[in-house]
């Protein structure tokens, strides 16, 4: 695509003052003067850069806090950056939060004709419009009656149909997608995609992956207010969803042991190929580990097991060294692990490794639940647990 | 100058949003009241029965002639009521200012231009009285009136301005403000004559009189009573053109001031 860039971020950055509690007052204002203020600061974002074509449609995504509502904030203009600059061309509508700049006292039509002076339309295109909105937000009944009697479905209807029908050149979209009903998601979404015929700009922000793939050119991987990645929304959404799974591992992760010897590296893939964390059903997953030893160590072993994400343990094995020629640990080494394939349900589950000896009750170096990968189920069928084969028929 | 061409030039894009906010302003005023708009008539009407019937029972011999006493007290409201609906001007739209993106001084100026539609209706009611008691109205000056009216929107907005912004950053905006009106009410000649500060002055010196006009409200309700009850301040119009000129500055630094704060609204909301 060889269109104009039409959003353009360069080092952006943003700070927040975290405040104990309240706002500011003179005195605590004066009392800042009088010795160095110990506000803790937050940055939201740091050192962003990216930009978008007109056409084009960026999706971001990222964890909660990772900064995603912030950016689209400094994009429409609420907030106003650290550092860093942010350029946008042509008309925003914004969809930060739907229906959000509503007043809650006035009509569902006095909403809209607010809603298009804040985009700066005159009245009379507004009206011309009207019609179109009620239509789209199915409020045809309701459009008089104050917002505040408004279902939070009615809000945002209401919302969405106005930011659409005011007909920006850009469009920011922040979760938008998580209400509504289902018909009305999937009438949003045949607007977004006409929008997106007639050559315009949008950025949506989701934790909806699959929706956020399938309608985004390109995705922006948030975390802790860094760009993480940035690019193909398949693989995007790979590395959001490992880093995500290795998040939650964490918290069940668990490293003990006398560190005579220690795990160095442990890395998971296929067996051919770059690493990764997802594997396709039956798919032979191959896992290299280096360990270094501070001393010679005889007759070691290597645990291997399987918990569920919530850590409940489904297998677990304990090898000796010399069953494939590691008599004694000395210096570093490594050693591989293959599986053929996992026989287990879709989902998340999480590996531990270990590295011990015949001789010694504690082992030297344990990662219990470090390793976090993800399963798909066999295409078609769908089992729970453990596969078995099962065969059925009819008899008698 | 030219940003100040830009920033008019992206008010008048947005002149439908002043309008609504306007409305909006004036519609919550009033709301669930039974007179609704009507009480922007009554208010004048309850001020001119009540000052004329206490200061008579108060006060031997009125300080004011009644017509110039009501005249300030109008004058004055509008000043004042602009000042306090300004502490909500921002803090008070947090829905607006946090989530959509518009010149952010439209809020004040929507406030005021609400207060100033207010003044206007007390205005006519305030002239049906002066004809009523065949006050002193100086018909060949009435064309000044809009000159002057301008020039206190103009106080009015930096002042708004100004409170607004900083009411953002410091609460206590909002408790200073009600000392700093009622003071600045006293310092001002609304509920007494022009003559008797400049007369206080004159004692410290004849240098120091012209400094009263640096209140701009001096020259302003100077000039009102001069084309509303034909009173005629005895000061030279350099003077009282001091005061027009103050208010003007104090539009420019309160603009100054709110455009410099502006950009942070979003972080203290």
């Amino acid at each position: 695509m060889t269109t104009p860039v039409v959003i353009e971020t360069k080092g952006l950055s943003k700070r927040f003052f975290l405040q104990q509690s309240g706002s500011r007052t003179l005195k605590s204002a004066v009392l800042g003067l009088l010795r160095p203020h110990r506000r803790r600061e937050f940055w939201a974002l740091r050192d962003v850069t990216f930009s978008v074509r007109r056409g084009e449609t960026l999706g971001i995504i990222g964890a909660n806090g990772s900064g995603k509502s912030t950016l689209l904030s400094l994009l429409a203009g609420t907030l106003t950056p650290t550092r860093g600059t942010v350029r946008v061309e042509g008309r925003i509508s914004s969809l930060l939060e739907l229906g959000a700049g509503f007043h809650p006292e006035l009509t569902g039509r006095e909403n809209v004709f607010l809603w298009g002076s804040i985009m700066g339309l005159s009245r009379a295109t507004m009206r011309e419009r009207f019609e179109r909105i009620v239509e789209f937000a199915e409020l045809r009944e309701y459009i008089d009656q104050p917002v505040k009697f408004y279902s939070s479905g009615m809000y945002v209807r209401l919302g969405f149909a106005v930011a659409v029908e005011v007909d920006p050149d850009v469009m920011l979209v922040d979760e938008v997608l998580a209400v509504g009903d289902l018909a009305f998601q999937k009438k949003c979404l045949d607007r977004m995609a006409e929008f997106r015929k007639r050559d315009k700009t949008m950025l949506i922000v989701s934790h909806d992956m699959r929706t956020i793939q399938a309608i985004s050119h390109r995705i922006l991987f948030l975390d802790a207010g860094q760009v993480r990645g940035e690019g193909d929304p398949g693989e995007m959404v790979d590395r959001y969803e490992h880093h995500m799974l290795q998040s939650r591992a964490d918290a069940l992760r668990r490293e003990w042991g006398t560190r005579e010897a220690v795990i160095e590296r442990v890395e998971i893939g296929p067996a051919e190929g770059p690493l990764r964390s997802t594997f396709r059903w039956n798919e032979p997953i191959a896992i290299r580990m280096a360990y270094r030893a501070s001393q010679p160590l005889p007759r070691p072993c290597f645990a291997f097991s399987i918990s569920d994400s919530t850590g409940r343990l489904i297998h677990s094995s304990q090898t000796a060294g010399a069953s494939f020629g590691l008599d004694r640990l000395e210096g570093e080494g490594r050693v591989c692990l293959r599986l053929p394939g996992l026989p287990l349900a879709a989902g998340d589950y999480l590996l531990s490794f270990a590295l011990l000896s015949a001789d010694r009750p504690v082992p030297f170096h344990a990662l219990d639940r470090a390793f976090p990968i993800r399963l798909e189920g066999p295409p078609g069928a769908s089992f729970e647990g453990v596969f078995v084969p099962t065969c059925w028929e009819r008899y008698g | 100058m030219k940003s100040v061409q830009e920033l008019i030039r992206s008010l008048w894009i947005r002149r439908e949003l002043v309008a609504i906010l306007v409305q909006r302003n004036l519609k919550i005023r009033y709301k669930g009241s039974v007179l609704g708009f009507f009480w922007s008539l009554a208010s004048p009407v309850f001020f001119i029965v009540i000052y004329s019937t206490f200061l008579k029972l108060v006060t031997k011999g009125m300080p004011l002639p009644i017509s110039t006493l009501v005249t300030g007290i109008i004058i004055w409201q509008f000043l004042s009521l602009c000042a306090h609906d300004s502490l909500a001007a921002i803090v008070g739209n947090v829905n607006l200012v946090k989530k959509t993106a518009f010149p952010r001084l439209i809020l004040p100026l929507s406030t005021v231009l609400a207060n100033l539609i207010n003044f206007l209706m007390s205005g006519l009611v305030l002239l049906v009285f002066l004809a009523v008691t065949r006050a002193n109205v100086q018909l060949s000056l009435l064309p000044l009136l809009p000159v002057v009216i301008l020039t206190q929107t103009a106080l009015c907005l930096g002042l708004a301005a100004a409170v607004s912004s900083a009411h953002v950053f410091f609460r206590d905006t909002e408790h200073l403000l009600g000392h700093v009106i009622l003071a600045w009410l006293f310092l001002s000649p609304v509920l007494y004559p022009l003559e008797r500060p400049l007369g206080l002055l004159a004692k410290l010196g004849a240098w120091s009189v012209p400094l009263y006009f640096l209140n701009p409200m001096a020259g302003l309700l100077a000039v009102y009573r001069m084309i509303l009850v034909g009173e005629y301040p005895a000061v030279p119009p350099s003077w009282v053109g001091l005061s027009f000129a103050v208010a003007w500055l104090i539009l420019g630094g309160g603009v100054v001031l709110f455009q410099k704060l502006q950009p942070w609204f979003g972080d203290e909301l």
